[in-house]
């Protein structure tokens, strides 16, 4: 026997859909001021000053930081406005 | 709310380096192919291990990129206007300082713009250290581009405090 109507798929749970979280890394580079790497953070992403400047000090002491995370489309739209500032963005699945 | 503009003073001098300097950035976005590593700086790869969505970004991307960089800069050198890069100075005249007004609307365009110039020149002359030591003519500009941009960020961050209280 079948129906017309779909039937429900209890194995459906929509809270696991996949939401594969992206994210945006910044890394160092020898040309980028201290302060206008702060000043990025903090005008574009609209980040306080104290987690802007932790941002920016991890960037420096460890390389790179993640500075967003969240659908690939939007964290291409943030890489190029970090490319826009001239800073070195890259853009990878969240691990 | 209306924050006031940003006035700079710089020396006659100074004022006819920057635009010669931007005119020369100008010159080399609009002659760029590409080949250009300096060029090649501005647009960096945004997926490093995915060749694939790598060529993709860059293809979706980069022209807008050096176009808005192209724009940004013109902002600059329109402030500078009264500069003549070419113009015959005395040693006097040189030292003349004068205000340069930088509009509050313009500040992102021009900070892009300082940022971009250092970007080409530290390319060119090789620079990989915060403190770089390759000496001659090409440092002291790229040193006297990250003291003018420094000041300026420090004259943009008082007034966005400033507005805030």
């Amino acid at each position: 026997m079948s129906t017309a109507l779909p039937e429900i798929d209890e194995a459906t749970d929509l809270s696991a859909a996949p939401l594969e979280p992206w994210e945006v890394v910044v890394w160092n580079d020898p040309v980028n001021l201290m302060s206008y790497v702060v000043r990025v953070f903090r005008t574009y992403f609209g980040y306080t000053r104290e987690h802007a400047t932790r941002l920016m000090l991890a960037v420096h002491h460890d390389g790179h930081a993640i500075v967003a995370t969240g659908p690939r489309e939007t964290m291409e739209v943030h890489a190029q406005a970090m490319h826009d500032y001239g800073l070195w963005a890259t853009v990878r699945k969240a691990a | 709310m209306n924050t006031p503009p940003i006035t700079v003073s710089v020396a006659t001098i100074e004022g006819m380096h920057l635009a010669r300097l931007v005119d020369d950035f100008m010159d080399l976005l609009r002659d760029s192919e590409g080949g250009d590593p300096g060029v090649a700086r501005l647009t960096p790869n945004a997926y490093p291990d995915d060749d694939e969505a790598s060529a993709a970004f860059a293809s979706a991307t980069r022209a807008d990129l050096l176009d808005r960089r192209l724009h940004d800069a013109r902002v600059m050198r329109t402030a500078l206007q009264v500069f003549d890069p070419d113009a015959e100075v005395t040693d006097e005249g040189a030292r003349v300082p004068r205000d340069v007004v930088v509009r509050r609307e313009d500040v992102d365009a021009w900070l892009r713009t300082l940022t971009a110039i250092r970007l080409v020149i530290a390319t060119r002359l090789g620079i990989t250290d915060d403190e770089p030591d390759v000496g001659g003519d090409g440092q002291a500009v790229y040193d006297w581009l990250g003291y003018r941009l420094e000041l300026l960020i420090e004259a943009v961050d008082e007034s966005d405090a400033d507005a805030l209280r």
